[in-house]
């Protein structure tokens, strides 16, 4: 990997990634685009020598891994959290119970691996345990607010809410006194033609202006005629992302199933309820599906999460969507393409 | 027969709200220990409308909204007057319909005369189970109230029900309330108006 693939800082990576902790993940194998390559090369052991793997339960990505030691949930320790980007509140997550039978925050574990190789106190940076870490966040909060109550009280509590004085308005700095606070380019200024975006010399891929760029497996895509349907992925509301796809309770709130117009069912003689084949060139499915007009022709829709269950035979089983995305990010903030895929359905 | 009630109690439930999470019917699963397949409190998709062509491009008219349902604790229960050993009761203070499991013969009768599906057969028990209106937990809300992030499901007497949120009992998709009386309380979604108007 180097510069091309966004890395930053060298031109090349000097080694392959030789060893990964993959702590309350399933990202490595499930959550992230092409399973069968990733697990092809996760298969190769001169690659990645040596994974190890934290969890509650044994996820596909567990199941690639060397080493799986139970992990504990956030019942059974201390922690800070705050509601994802904006929000106007942080929360003290109790532990309610000690870590169940030989369960053990990641943390606690990570601090002797370092103290056997000796870095006990730079990884630690004085805070030996998690509760050590809430402690050091509140401290840093107070600095800046100060009406933040002690720990203890935090604690107690379990949440802490502020208001704003004045509403938000985006770069108002920028907007009072452009002169003094510059835009991070190299104008200073929002730059419509950019001159660094046109020194990349992409302009099919990265224009120097904003500009419509056609999808790979997009609508226009020469491949629509073997792999006719776009396929996209969603948040499904039984499960956030993997985790609680093996609950049965959840399962009976919204099933595994891939959504498809009546339309698009009906030419392929395909039935509400029926198991269906989903495909393209990077792997294969079986997954119901629900014929519903809450599908737009053309589409079909796949919710995300599912845990990756391959037979014999290699194909998945339970509609795990990324046995079908591609590993391709865009092309210049590198992100995923989870909803960029064509594929095509037939009965099973 | 069935006594009068002193101050009947039902649910009020707002289809607007409701965005079909289930966690009504999973706190309801949770608190009283179900299996996969039954479900004392449930939540039903309705789904209409389509796409079509006109000229170039496609428009649509597609709706879906959903139904939480649990037992309505009816002021004619089916499910009582089919009860051959008295096992299924209203009681008479609040009007809340319950099986004494100890006279529960597991027969299903109930189940047969409930027009809303509410009394479910336990397998493992060989008895009858429904919702109970929580009846354990008098004062507080049933768990499935309490549950919903969006507030879609009420509860309480349901006289002060029906002065705050309407008389109607009925939408798209579920039996005709002349049947049973539920008490139940109904905010139609927009387009479940038509089907049943």
């Amino acid at each position: 990997m180097g510069a091309k693939d966004g890395v930053k800082g060298v031109d090349k990576l000097p080694s392959n990634i030789k060893m990964i902790f993959n702590l309350a993940g399933n990202a490595l194998v499930n959550q992230h685009s092409d399973i069968n390559k990733t697990v092809e090369l996760l298969k190769d052991e001169s690659n990645v020598q040596f994974i190890v793997t934290s969890e509650l339960f044994m996820t596909p990505s567990a199941l690639y891994s060397d080493l799986v030691l139970p992990g504990t949930s956030s019942f059974e320790r201390n922690n800070i959290s705050t509601p994802w980007g904006q929000g106007d509140y942080v929360v003290y997550a109790n532990k309610l119970v000690e870590p169940l039978f030989e369960s053990r925050n990641e943390y606690d574990w990570l601090v002797e691996v370092a103290d056997k190789l000796g870095l006990k106190d730079k990884f630690t940076e004085g805070n030996n345990t998690m509760e050590d870490w809430c402690r050091w966040i509140v401290q840093g909060i107070q600095k800046t607010h100060p009406g933040f109550p002690s720990y203890e009280e935090f604690k107690a509590r379990g949440i802490y809410k502020w208001t704003y004085d004045k509403p938000s308005i985006a770069f108002e700095k920028q907007i009072q006194d452009p002169a003094n606070n510059p835009f991070p380019t190299p104008s200073g200024k929002i730059e419509i033609f950019s001159k660094a975006l046109y020194d990349m010399n992409n302009p099919k891929e990265i224009p120097a202006v904003p500009k419509y760029i056609e999808a790979w497996e997009g609508p226009a895509d020469p491949l629509r005629k073997k792999y006719p349907l776009q396929c996209i992925g969603w948040h499904y509301k039984r499960r956030c992302h993997s985790i609680h796809d093996n609950n049965p309770w959840a399962e009976e709130v919204a099933r595994q199933e891939m959504w498809m117009n009546p339309m698009d069912a009906s030419q392929r003689g395909i039935n509400d309820g029926e198991k269906v084949k989903v495909m393209n060139d990077r792997g294969t499915m079986m997954v119901p599906v629900k014929v519903t007009p809450r599908m737009m022709p053309g589409v079909v829709a796949i919710p995300q999460g599912a845990r990756y269950t391959p037979d014999e035979l290699g194909v998945d089983q339970r509609g795990s969507l990324n046995v079908l995305t591609s590993q391709r990010p865009t092309p210049l903030a590198k992100g995923n393409p989870q909803h960029t895929n064509l594929v095509e359905v037939s009965k099973a | 027969m069935v006594s009068s009630v002193t101050e009947q109690v039902g649910f009020a439930i707002d289809q607007n709200r409701c965005m079909g999470c289930k966690a009504c019917q999973t706190a309801c699963k949770d608190k009283n220990e179900l299996d996969v397949g039954q479900l004392w409190r449930r939540v039903t998709e309705a789904t209409g409308g389509g796409y079509y062509e006109q000229g170039r491009a496609l428009h649509n008219s597609v709706y879906a909204f959903w139904t939480t349902m649990a037992c309505n604790h009816c002021e004619h229960p089916k499910c009582v007057e089919g009860c051959p050993t008295e096992a299924m009761r209203k009681r008479s203070e609040d009007g809340i319909v319950f099986v004494d499991k100890t006279q529960c013969i597991g027969c299903q009768l109930c189940i047969r005369s409930c027009p809303y599906g509410a009394p479910q057969y336990n397998p493992k028990e060989g008895k009858v189970g429904k919702c109970n209106y929580c009846i354990d937990e008098v004062g507080k809300d049933p768990v499935c109230v309490a549950a919903c992030p969006v507030r879609a499901i009420h509860s309480g007497k349901l006289e002060d029900l029906k002065k705050k949120y309407g008389v109607i009992n009925q939408t798209m998709g579920i039996p005709d309330p002349s049947i049973t009386s539920p008490s139940l309380v109904i905010t139609p979604h927009k387009d479940a108006i038509e089907g049943f108007c």
